[in-house]
């Protein structure tokens, strides 16, 4: 376990050390996520007053805050490691991982990372603050929902790992996970303020539920403590789910120069 | 352990995707894939005893990166045994990975925007490797290669050689006991292909590494390889020693002529094989029990002013070899 | 340039580049889905709503509609060719690159809209009132504006391309415009859902004039026109995008690329 966190520390480390060169980008990224959060609020201030979300402004903050942590995690970590992963297999450079005493797919999710998410990282941090300050959430719900937010991040990589591993012959995987991104941006509202059949989606078929709305709940003192014990279950039955897909598909796997 | 890599009647076979050009082409491919089955390696078998340097010869498309792949682990054997270090490499258990490398002149592992020193860092945890044995080892290494002075440089800006001596140290940071190198020296200039192969000679006899070397280059394999196994469409061709190849496929002596007047294209055809022709000069390969004779007859019948015989180059016994595609 | 638009050539043109796009079979798919995700507050609406379900129904699909007929990575397409020097040989063809990227968002349309008509089924399935409210006479008014945005949008994208040569980087920029056309042009919430000052305010930018008019209209929901706006707004960005474009190029060659 130690062996992995050291791996994870140096692989961060080589990696923000890369960022320095794009200053410009990274200003119009700033600005794209001011846009998108001015947006987020004045939409869900809207929903509020149309009486289609049926909670308080601050309420709806904490909700969009965890949404848009989400969301800055797919940017700076899922996006740019699962595109990565597919520009290996492309390449056939996938080798040098497999070559690896240690678990592949761990070496795939920390291989590298991309300061694009930043913005929306620090501008759901704003918003949940916000939200937490206004309702006065006592320090344990904030632990509690904090610790959820971890793990439900975890639970939406390795589900979005899952699906570019069943995708990634047939789909460029910047776009598959543009699309989950997106989809799990529809848990910037309580997903029971949507029409049933979305909801079972968002629920039983993506876990929107699990990954964007439950830490949100925590928080909230919405949802029961046990909630995390759910989110660690998932997390572990994901985990040995792309375990065996990854040696599954390893079998299949012939690189291009055969 | 008596043998440290073994493949047993290896094979591998595998499909690749087809398209036709064209609008209809591209509207079937669409629909439905069409796949044509490619058989790789058919049935290959080897061993190597520990510390071995063996040269793995072929030509491109023989199924040499394959045999490799499967002997690290990389690819499934569609049948066949490989076994490396008494593990089954398919496996791909930590402890077996630990112990070998494979180097790819075509690919690079390094980071390529970061120094190299990152990527030795990042592999240092990957493989558990204690700070000050890792700081003993790049400079070790480093002296070894020459490339010292280049560690802090991002890859990108790196030379072709420096790069590959940088990926040479990042593939042997652990230590591994069993190396296969799939054309390290690739695209490399004469001085970077020395030191490449002084680097994986010191290196295999100070840890008694054993090495499964391929290589377009014949001055890779005559320097470090006393033993080769050739393969030709996926089948084994010959296996053993350097001498033992140039006997087997080339029963021919070249001969050397320096004459005192130019000759005419077809003066020497009657005599053997005519390799070059250059105005008073040439050289042609002669099969070895015309030998004597030949030698006598041109001696006899031109003004030679110079006459010698010499192994013929080892590239082209092998071009030979490949052209005639002769089964052992 | 027009005639050459309207030849054969164009044509046999527009036939390869559709066969080209069609062979990323997978990222149809999913360039559709993306397109689709706005529809998830059409199921925030249905559910919380005040107005009929229907009604929603008929403003996002228009809205969604609308979507397919906004070039996207023009921008990025033209900007790639310049950094990498790949504009050069397009330069020697006897007609402009600008062209090509015309023709290959002709042809995207014409691969997308195929891809999007099961999805399209979907609304008259599931909402029964859904074609009861269409109207033929509100059509016209519909494509207009989807045919302005078209220009207005491939304008930009030309526009931002062009940057290129002056600019490392400039899509960038461009990502906040779609933010602000996702939120404040009526994708994601029809505008009258937004304070009224601000929708005030919007009228003067081009962001309603691209989805919000147009699939209220479509939809029945008002009878505003706000074509003068856009047009103005198209206008002044081509001739931006054409000054740049010119600069740029003379600075392109005067560099030798």
């Amino acid at each position: 376990m130690r062996g992995y966190l050291l791996v994870l520390l140096r692989s961060m480390t080589a990696v923000a050390a890369g960022w320095a060169e794009y200053r410009l980008d990274f200003a119009a990224a700033l600005l794209t996520a001011l846009v998108e959060a001015a947006g987020r609020v004045v939409a869900v201030l809207a929903l509020v007053r149309a009486g289609v979300l049926d909670l308080a402004p601050a309420e709806g903050f904490v909700y969009l805050g965890v949404a848009t942590v989400v969301s800055g995690f797919f940017a700076s970590v899922v996006g740019p490691n699962l595109v990565a992963f597919s520009q290996r297999l492309l390449e056939g450079s996938l080798e040098f991982v497999l070559l690896k005493p240690k678990h592949p797919v761990f070496l795939l999710l920390v291989q590298t990372a991309s300061p694009w998410g930043i913005p929306d990282l620090l501008a759901g941090a704003v918003l949940l603050a916000w939200g937490l300050s206004a309702l006065g959430v006592g320090a344990g719900a904030l632990g509690l929902g904090a610790l959820a937010l971890v793990l439900a991040v975890a639970v939406a990589y390795l589900f979005a790992f899952l699906l570019a591993l069943v995708g990634f012959y047939s789909v460029h995987v910047h776009n598959l996970v543009n699309l989950v991104a997106g989809l799990f941006g529809a848990g910037q509202y309580p997903i029971r303020a949507y029409a049933a059949p979305v909801r079972a989606v968002l629920t039983f078929v993506l876990p929107v539920y699990l990954a964007v709305n439950l830490p949100a709940e925590l928080f909230l003192g919405r949802a029961a403590a046990g909630g995390v014990l759910g989110l660690l279950t998932v997390l572990g039955g994901l985990w040995l789910l792309a375990d065996r897909l990854f040696a599954l598909a390893l079998r299949s796997y012939a690189s291009a120069s055969g | 352990m008596e043998y440290a890599v073994v493949a047993e009647e290896l094979r591998k076979t595998y499909w690749v995707a087809e398209k036709e050009p064209g609008l209809f082409g591209t509207l079937r491919h669409f629909v439905r894939r069409r796949y044509r089955r490619i058989e790789a390696v058919r049935g290959v078998s080897f061993a190597l005893r520990p510390g071995e340097i063996v040269g793995f010869l072929g030509p491109n498309g023989a199924g040499k990166t394959t045999t490799l792949k499967m002997l690290t682990g990389l690819l499934y054997p569609s049948g066949g045994r490989a076994e490396v270090l008494g593990y089954r490499p398919q496996d791909r258990r930590p402890a077996f990975l630990r112990q070998i490398t494979l180097v790819m002149g075509n690919k690079a592992q390094l980071l390529w925007d970061l120094p190299v020193l990152d990527t030795l860092r990042i592999n240092a945890a990957v493989y558990e490797i204690p700070e000050a044995e890792y700081q003993k080892r790049v400079r070790r290494f480093a002296s070894m290669l020459g490339i010292e002075g280049v560690l802090t440089q991002p890859v990108r800006k790196l030379s072709l050689g420096e790069r590959m001596k940088a990926e040479l140290m990042a593939a042997l940071l652990h230590h591994p006991r069993v190396l296969f190198l799939d054309e390290p020296t690739l695209g490399l200039d004469v001085n970077a292909q020395a030191a490449v192969r002084d680097f994986v000679r010191q290196y295999a006899r100070a840890e008694g590494a054993t090495v499964l070397l391929t290589s377009h280059y014949m001055a890779d394999i005559e320097a470090l390889a006393e033993r080769v196994i050739v393969i030709h469409e996926g089948r084994l061709l010959f296996d053993g020693g350097l001498k033992g190849l140039v006997e087997r496929f080339a029963p021919y002596k070249e001969v050397r002529l320096d004459l005192e007047a130019p000759l005419a294209p077809g003066d020497l055809a009657p005599f053997g094989e005519v390799v070059e022709l250059r105005g008073q000069s040439a050289r042609l390969l002669v099969e070895k029990p015309r030998l004597t004779a030949v030698v006598a007859r041109l001696l006899a019948e031109f003004p030679v002013r110079d006459l010698a015989v010499e192994e013929p180059p080892l590239e082209e016994v092998i071009g030979r070899v490949f052209r005639e595609g002769r089964v052992a | 340039m027009v005639r050459w638009i309207l030849s054969q050539k164009f044509l046999a043109y527009l036939e390869a580049l559709v066969a080209q796009n069609l062979a990323y079979r997978g990222e149809l798919l999913f360039f559709v889905l993306a397109q689709s995700l706005p529809l998830l507050f059409l199921a925030l609406w249905v559910e919380g709503g005040p107005r009929p379900d229907a009604d929603y129904a008929r403003y996002y699909f228009f809205a969604w509609l609308a979507g397919f007929f906004r070039p996207t990575g023009v921008a990025y397409n033209l900007g790639y060719e310049i950094n990498t020097g790949r504009l050069s040989p397009l330069l020697l063809r006897p007609f402009s690159p600008v062209l090509d990227h015309l023709a290959d968002q002709l042809a995207l349309l014409l691969v997308y809209l195929p891809l999007a008509m099961p999805v399209a089924a979907l609304f008259p399935a599931l909402f029964p009132g859904f074609l009861g409210g269409l109207s033929v006479a509100r059509l016209p008014g519909y494509a207009l504006y989807l045919a302005l945005g078209f220009c207005f949008h491939f304008a930009l994208g030309w526009l931002f391309g062009a940057l290129a040569f002056f600019l490392e980087r400039s899509e960038g920029l461009l990502e906040a415009y779609y933010g602000l056309l996702y939120f404040f042009g009526g994708m994601t919430l029809p505008l009258d859902a937004l304070p009224p000052g601000l929708v005030r305010w919007l009228g003067w930018t081009p962001l309603p004039y691209l989805v919000y008019h147009p699939a209220a209209l479509a939809a029945g929901w008002e009878r505003q026109a706000g074509y003068g706006v856009l047009a103005g707004w198209t206008l002044l960005t081509g001739a931006l995008a054409a000054l740049a474009w010119r600069r740029g190029l003379a600075r392109y060659s005067a560099m030798g690329a």
